[in-house]
């Protein structure tokens, strides 16, 4: 890296230059958001399919359906993933960050639906579907984020 | 730096982990030509080379060591205070001239 010095214009298209890397590894995390979006859509479709049939009125069908929703969501994920070919160290801690949150606040969700009886036999089902639309706020939320970064 | 190395330099400086395409596609050189320049950066301990595989296909990661990173901070301050000098020299010119 020993060579000669560069002039101040050299400099500046250097630094210029360094920027727009920069700006292309931030473009690269963006990939991310992609990965947040399916899980959250998995999750809310397998959410909406359950509370049709939840509690009584079990359907194969709509089991069926959710199994191959859960499925297609997994290989989305694993063909996105491999999509990802630059990353920063901030937008690794973004995403892990944004999955811990999602996980936290599913927990918290999950209590207080129970704990306030808006999850119970006596409550109609689409309860639990906006209880688990509701739960993935966090992974919507972290998706736009991604988005503006 | 040569042009080449330091926009590698600098994409990997940015980031955690690059893959080899990626770095090659956005510094828009050839396979060889980047494998070139990668030699010489991991010769000479700036950046480090993690190979694997993703299904059956080979992959080639990229990133920047500790001693890499500091080195290249270190031209970076060397450029802003060049370029920096410059600005400050043509205030002078303006204000004289």
């Amino acid at each position: 890296m020993n060579e000669m010095a560069p002039t101040p214009d050299e400099a500046r298209a250097a630094l210029a230059k360094a920027n727009s890397q920069r700006a292309l590894v931030r473009k690269a995390d963006r990939e991310f958001r992609w990965i947040l979006i399916v899980v959250a859509a998995v999750y809310v479709v397998v959410a909406g399919l359950l509370s049709i049939t939840f509690p009584r009125r079990g359907s194969p069908l709509a089991g069926t359906v959710a199994l191959l929703v859960v499925a297609g969501g997994l290989a989305a994920v694993v063909v996105l993933g491999r999509r990802v070919r630059a990353y920063s160290t901030g937008g690794i801690v973004w995403y892990v960050v944004a999955i811990a949150t999602f996980l936290l606040w599913n927990l918290a969700v999950t209590g207080v639906s129970l704990g306030s009886g808006w999850w119970s036999p006596k409550q109609p089902s689409y309860h639990f579907a906006i209880s688990e639309a509701v739960g993935a706020i966090p992974l919507v939320v972290a998706a736009w984020l991604f988005g503006r970064r | 730096m040569h042009a080449v190395r330091f926009s590698i330099v600098a994409l990997l400086a940015a980031a955690s982990k690059v893959e080899f395409s990626f770095v090659r596609d956005e510094v828009e050189v050839t396979d060889s030509m980047l494998s070139k320049q990668i030699s010489i950066l991991e010769q000479a301990g700036y950046i480090k080379v993690h190979k694997g595989f993703v299904g059956k296909r080979p992959r080639t990661w990229l990133s920047l060591t500790r001693d890499g990173k500091r080195v290249f901070e270190r031209h970076l301050v060397a450029l802003r205070d060049i370029a920096g000098a410059d600005g400050v020299q043509r205030g002078l010119h303006s204000r004289v001239g």
